[in-house]
């Protein structure tokens, strides 16, 4: 896809499109993983986030525009609402997280530059993941040793997305490669 | 057999029920819940609104569902009790973890997952596609979600090709199998699984395009109307949580209070000898 000039609330069908299917294939794939190793798998569990990483590295280099990252946070929560309806706590801490890892891609050369992309991914998976721990902490502060073991989970979290980066890249180097990824 | 019959019409009549509907309202009613529980701290409201939705989810008869994740939830509260029991052996500070305390969070996360299992079980895509059609949101977001619940079928139906491909060539597509060799299911599984999203997201967007979805007058709002069941649901759910709020129940401390209670009776008993 092009890099699109379009003013930041003017989007092409096609890139809208392209974020709702990635939205939905990421929480499918998630969730399936997850149900797949009964819960507290370490292995599913950097897997998982393997996964959700390099797809959204995926995304970005299809859809390198400003704001990208927040819709796909928006529709994330969205599908969460629909689902479970824990979406609507988590969106402030997200978004938050998103407008933050949106300021860092544009202050480092916007989504044309791949480490910016990385950069911007990175930083929006440490913070998210700081926001769940928060609220890890509303839901278990009667019981110190579960929140130091959501704690533990959400470290092994990261190291999956910080593996995911590097996966990201080779799967968009092969899809450069297919014509899926012109940019 | 009559009585079998009658109890199969009552879980249709239920889930029929709970079909009907208004997700929005099904939504709002989750938020009002998860706000609620997160805030609430003592165990007899949290296992009044427990029971109360583990009763509307075995209304629906889905036992084995129901009972494949009752045990995840136990087995995951047992765990968290021998690692607290164990780490009080190391840590002082965790003495005070008493089956209570351990057993709060999965009283939390109880009336969730039993209302969030009943709603999963009972959301269809059409109608969900129609309340967001009612909600007047911009076409920057219904857009998406739109083509994200009419992705849905399409994946499971990829999943399923893939799987028959794999076996095909050879290779199983057990979980283990996926597990052990994490390369080779990002390579298998994986790769293929992106393509085909980008080519359907390709389609979609031609289609999308040439029904003009989302420009001009945008999709057609009609106004929402609370209808009998959604205001009955919507009320007695209320009602519950409400009901939670006043129950009587023991006093439960966080691990912080106890923290600070602790340190204030050390203050005390060093301070009364003087």
């Amino acid at each position: 896809m092009k890099l699109s000039k379009l003013p930041i609330l003017q989007w092409k069908t096609e890139e809208l499109v392209l974020i709702g299917t990635f939205a939905a294939l990421i929480k499918l794939v998630t969730l399936t993983i997850s149900l797949m190793g009964g819960g507290m798998n370490p292995i599913t569990l950097v897997l998982k986030n393997v996964i959700a990483t390099a797809m959204l590295v995926v995304l970005i280099h299809k859809v390198p525009r400003t704001g990208v990252l927040m819709l796909y946070v928006v529709q994330q929560a969205v599908i969460m609402m629909m689902l479970m309806g824990s979406g609507m706590i988590i969106l402030p801490g997200y978004l938050l997280a998103a407008v933050m890892a949106e300021t860092l891609a544009y202050l480092s050369g916007g989504y044309r530059n791949t480490v910016a992309i990385l950069l911007s991914i990175g930083f929006f998976d440490i913070a998210s993941r700081c926001v769940a721990v928060g609220l890890s902490w509303l839901f278990l502060r009667e019981n110190i040793t579960m929140f130091y073991t959501s704690v533990a989970i959400v470290a092994a979290s990261y190291v999956g997305c910080l593996i995911g980066l590097g996966t990201g890249i080779k799967f968009v180097k092969e899809f450069r490669h297919a014509g899926f990824i012109r940019f | 057999m009559l009585a079998s019959s009658a109890s199969n019409l009552n879980q249709n009549r239920f889930s029929a029920w709970m079909k009907q509907l208004d997700i929005r309202v099904k939504v709002l009613t989750m938020f009002c819940l998860s706000i609620s529980l997160i805030f609430l701290k003592n165990p007899y409201a949290l296992a009044w609104l427990g029971t109360l939705t583990m009763i509307a989810l075995l209304c629906m008869q889905r036992y084995r569902t129901t009972l494949t994740l009752y045990g995840f939830l136990l087995i995951g509260w047992l765990l968290s009790f021998a690692f607290s029991r164990l780490l009080a052996q190391y840590i002082p500070a965790m003495q005070n973890q008493g089956l209570i305390q351990t057993m709060i969070p999965f009283l939390r996360m109880w009336p969730l997952i039993n209302l969030s299992l009943a709603i999963a079980l009972t959301l269809e895509v059409g109608s969900a596609l129609k309340s967001l059609k009612q909600m007047r949101l911009p076409r920057i977001i219904y857009l998406p979600l739109m083509v994200a619940l009419r992705f849905i079928p399409g994946f499971i139906n990829d999943i399923k090709q893939l799987r028959d491909c794999l076996t095909i060539r050879g290779i199983p597509l057990t979980p283990w199998k996926l597990l052990i060799h994490p390369r080779r299911t990002l390579r298998l599984l994986f790769v293929p699984l992106v393509i085909r999203a980008l080519r359907l997201a390709d389609e979609l967007a031609i289609a999308a395009e040439l029904k003009q979805v989302g420009y001009g007058a945008g999709p057609q709002t009609a106004k929402a109307q609370l209808r009998w069941c959604d205001s009955t649901f919507l009320a007695v759910t209320m009602l519950a949580i409400v009901a939670a709020w006043q129950l009587p129940g023991a006093n439960v401390h966080n691990a912080g209070d106890i923290k600070q209670i602790q340190h204030q009776t050390q203050q005390s008993t060093a301070e009364e000898p003087s």
